[in-house]
């Protein structure tokens, strides 16, 4: 399973889901699916992501049971 | 407005619907009451109208135009999340077909005595259809 910060780091960085959607160039709803556990993005997309947060994907995105 | 209205499943369940009432109108009519019985163009004219309106609203609307296209509009394709939640509503709907088409042939069987049961089976499945996809797709809107 994979665990997923971007919540965490969209409130540090005040970003709402929509902010973080235009940045990447994906829908709101991709956002929601991904924060809420239920979507798991491809490499690309979590890359893109941290991106954004200018921080390696591995701070972003774990598997369960990593820290 | 009308883009909405073409994106959305239920646009396609009320056409299936007043469909499948015509047809048990027009084909069974001594089997049904007169007010059943509804001219095919009831549906026809507003469908016309609706396509008609289309080039009016591309005009009006250049930035985000109704564009012609083989894939159903009610398909989520923007992005790979989009297509992950098409994906799930879209098995969702594919399990429902695989359950319920064994289930129709044995009740056209049991119920051989009513003419027009394949077709209220067909509005069923057509209406169930878009009834699984839009309360997929609404769940993670």
């Amino acid at each position: 399973m994979l665990k997923n910060s971007v919540r965490e780091f969209r409130a540090r960085f005040r970003f709402s889901q929509q902010d973080l959607a235009d940045k990447i160039g994906v829908t709101r709803q991709t956002i929601g699916l991904i924060e809420k556990g239920d979507y798991a993005p491809s490499v690309t997309l979590a890359l893109k992501i941290a991106a954004v947060f200018e921080v390696p994907v591995e701070e972003v995105f774990r598997l369960e049971g990593e820290k | 407005m009308l883009k909405r209205t073409f994106q959305s499943p239920l646009f396609n369940m009320v056409l299936i619907l007043g469909l499948g009432i015509i047809m048990i109108g027009n084909y069974y009519s001594e089997h049904v009451p007169v007010w059943l019985t509804i001219d095919p163009m009831v549906l026809g004219i507003p469908i016309l109208i609706m396509v008609a309106v289309i080039p009016l609203y591309n005009k009006r609307n250049p930035e985000d135009p109704i564009k012609p296209s083989i894939i159903p509009m009610e398909m989520r394709e923007e992005d790979e999340g989009m297509q992950w939640l098409t994906f799930k509503a879209a098995r969702k709907v594919y399990i429902f077909f695989a359950l319920f088409i064994p289930i129709a042939i044995a009740l056209t069987a049991y119920l051989n005595h009513i003419p027009y049961l394949p077709i209220i089976l067909f509005i069923i499945m057509g209406v169930a259809q878009y009834l699984i996809y839009w309360f997929q797709m609404k769940r993670y809107s």
